[in-house]
């Protein structure tokens, strides 16, 4: 429950702090929550993209990276006891 | 991880509910989000002036910083004016009706706002329409209006990533064409046999010669027959808090 509610920073972020700070969040919220990154990402842009403001709306290139970037993580890093 | 499948429904119906706030109701998304604007800017005030708070700095600090925005302000009149008179010297000035401008507050600016986009708080209930000029204090041009709700707008500024706006440059009102890149830079190409040197004013065309930036840096590749120009604007985007939006 926790860290669904952490996830929920970037979008309070979005409207207050820097876009580079929502990003910062965005990707922090996608390593604990993955789809929180792709659905940040979507939101950013439909807050804040306009036709011809950019070529691609980086904000949901972004949150697809932060997703797939998380789910690579989430697959293959596992915690365990180190072992001496 | 069980909570996954609960958690990425709740960010399904999120997005969906922005979704339809952007495309079918975009004046309720504006009103909802003017509070957490609000509250951005005051933290960007804030935060702007948490160094001087625990100085005895902080009133010259403040006083300093509203000199500093008159400045800007009088120096973007100042250009204007210079501007106009020069052209009246030389015959080649129009001669312009004072139009009536619609103030409208900030909402949301840069850097809060990505990409360079304004939101306003006047749209098409006070007369606002797609395509009008928006000017910032000193009648500087800033953007263009995007498009229109009832109550709010959105405004391109003229850096705003790729956007391309005509324009002239130089005493000798050369045209050429800005090109936004972010966070309020532009670009320009021209001849390098124009003379285009730093410190240079580049104007909106259009009727009288509005500033909208000067020249920083004039690239110099001998190998290219055109140089590539740095501009900054006169004002700057991230602390503008009101416009003037000419129909």
């Amino acid at each position: 429950m926790i860290r669904a509610m952490t996830s929920l920073i970037p979008l309070i972020s979005l409207f207050i702090f820097p876009w580079q700070v929502a990003l910062v969040a965005i990707f922090a919220a996608s390593l604990m929550v993955p789809p929180a990154g792709l659905a940040f990402g979507l939101i950013a842009d439909l807050v804040y993209y306009s036709p011809g403001v950019a070529f691609v709306p980086y904000f949901t290139l972004f949150g697809i990276f932060s997703f797939v970037l998380s789910l690579l993580v989430h697959r293959f890093v596992k915690t365990r006891i180190m072992e001496g | 991880m069980p909570w996954l499948g609960p958690v990425a429904l709740a960010l399904l119906v999120l997005v969906l509910i922005f979704a339809v706030l952007r495309f079918l109701l975009p004046g309720v998304l504006v009103a909802v989000a003017s509070p957490l604007w609000s509250v951005g800017s005051s933290l960007s005030v804030a935060a702007g002036n948490v160094g001087s708070f625990f100085t005895d700095k902080a009133v010259l600090t403040n006083e300093r910083d509203r000199l500093l925005a008159d400045n800007a302000a009088y120096y973007a009149k100042n250009a204007q004016l210079d501007a106009k008179v020069k052209d009246l010297e030389r015959l080649l000035g129009g001669r312009t009706e004072p139009i009536d401008g619609i103030l409208a507050g900030v909402l949301s600016r840069p850097p809060v706002s990505p990409y360079d986009v304004l939101i306003v708080n006047a749209g098409s209930n006070a007369r606002v329409s797609v395509g009008s000029r928006a000017d910032g204090p000193g009648g500087m041009p800033l953007g263009e209006v995007e498009s229109v709700t009832k109550n709010s707008a959105r405004i391109l500024l003229y850096s705003t990533p790729g956007k391309e706006t005509e324009s002239w440059i130089g005493e000798e009102r050369i045209p050429v064409t800005l090109i936004g890149e972010g966070s309020g830079a532009m670009s320009a190409v021209v001849a390098r046999e124009a003379g285009i040197a730093i410190g240079d004013l580049v104007f909106a065309s259009g009727p009288g010669a509005l500033p909208v930036g000067s020249v920083i840096a004039v690239g110099n590749d001998p190998s290219s027959p055109r140089s590539r120009v740095d501009i900054r604007p006169l004002l700057n985007p991230f602390s503008v808090t009101w416009v003037t939006i000419t129909p």
